[in-house]
């Protein structure tokens, strides 16, 4: 027998937004080269946090990424710094500044901030920031994240941790976070 | 002239309550936060836990839920080593009675290290007097259950080695009414997603 009229559909699906994380307490530490130019690739990719995948549903859709890492750079943290790259049908693309006339300038998305410049032993730093990117696509896009460093050979920063291991209260831990949502 | 069939309603209603937020802009509060790790079920045995100025509430009620986007903006000043505090979020289940705190969101176990989401951090870290700290951080909630309640709060920590140290939210610690003692605002936001 017929139910009419409630065969009718009485309530259609709430498009679901797109949206993806990585998140990461891991402890590790990353040697990042002396960034020395664009065409050096010195930039260091963090695996932890790299890798994101969204998939757009329209092309006009914007990509709002947000990052906040936990860290300590175990020399000149105020030397340091992120990049993004966007990642489709294996195109890669910097979404910093460096596709601009920036000369020998070294670009970056973002900073890390610090609470005491001259501690680089049990003091981490912070990095949080927003990017609206438009990939202008409905394909997968994947984004990875980078460190950059310009003051020595080689520093590094240690994820989630301070550059000294020493377990007692003043060496914090912290944890990692990177999402990616669409909108519009 | 009536659009029957269609006007029998077709869709449900858009899910509610998937936002939720608490945002704080008095410089009347202070903390004595003691160093060390505080305890799931007990957030405020140091006494940094920001309750009620800073908490926000999320339900799953009704919803297909995966994971809380959390975020958070917090500055006021630490009267002495901004570079030893951080913040979590301490997390709260409804019972049927009340909101009882379960899990405090921050970095997994290590030792006796502090645990935390993310540090405070300073523009002039010799200055404990008219410089504000700030802190921001995010963080993913993904251990949740379906028609549940939810809060989740603001948590100060305390990383030095011993002793208390004294916050004042929104404002520096010296009450002086020149320009370049700074008043700010607070805010921590949650984002159900499916």
């Amino acid at each position: 027998m017929s139910d009419f009229p409630f065969s009718i559909p009485r309530r259609v699906d709430i498009p679901t937004i797109p949206f993806s994380y990585i998140q990461t307490d891991d402890i590790a530490t990353i040697a990042v080269s002396k960034w020395e130019g664009p065409d050096e690739s010195d930039e260091k990719k963090i695996p932890q946090l790299s890798g994101l995948l969204i998939t757009p549903t329209s092309e006009s859709q914007k990509v709002i990424l947000q990052l906040h890492i936990f860290g300590e750079w175990a020399i000149n943290p105020y030397h340091g710094s992120v990049s993004f790259k966007r990642i489709v049908d294996g195109v890669e693309t910097w979404l910093d500044p460096r596709r601009t006339t920036i000369g020998s300038r070294r670009p970056c998305n973002a900073l890390f901030a610090l609470s005491n410049p001259a501690n680089n032993d049990s003091t981490p730093e912070s990095l949080n920031t927003t990017l609206v990117d438009l990939p202008n696509t409905t394909k997968e896009v994947t984004y990875e994240v980078y460190l950059l460093q310009a003051s020595v050979t080689s520093a590094n920063f240690h994820l989630n941790g301070t550059s000294g291991g020493s377990d007692n209260t003043q060496h914090e831990r912290g944890i990692s976070t990177f999402t990616a949502e669409c909108k519009g | 002239m009536s659009d029957f069939p269609f006007s029998i309603p077709r869709r449900s209603e858009a899910r509610a309550n998937t936002f939720s937020f608490k945002q704080y802009d008095e410089d009347n509060k202070e903390y004595d936060v003691k160093n060390g790790n505080p305890t799931d079920d007990a957030p405020d045995g140091k006494d940094g836990l920001i309750d009620d100025y800073l908490t926000c509430f999320v339900t799953t009620v009704g919803g297909n839920y995966s994971g809380v986007s959390l975020d958070f903006n917090v500055v006021g000043e630490w009267a002495t080593q901004q570079e030893n505090k951080g913040v979590a979020i301490a997390r709260a289940k409804y019972n049927g009675t009340s909101y009882v705190y379960d899990k405090i969101l921050r970095a997994a176990i290590s030792d006796s290290n502090t645990r935390m989401i993310s540090p405070f951090t300073i523009s002039f870290h010799a200055n404990h007097s008219s410089t504000m700290d700030g802190c921001n951080g995010k963080y993913i909630d993904t251990d949740i259950a379906a028609d549940t309640l939810y809060s989740y709060t603001v948590l100060l920590l305390n990383t030095s080695a011993s002793g208390t140290h004294l916050f004042k939210l929104n404002r520096t610690i010296t009450d002086n009414t020149g320009v370049d003692y700074e008043r700010g605002v607070s805010c921590i936001t949650a984002q159900l997603f499916a």
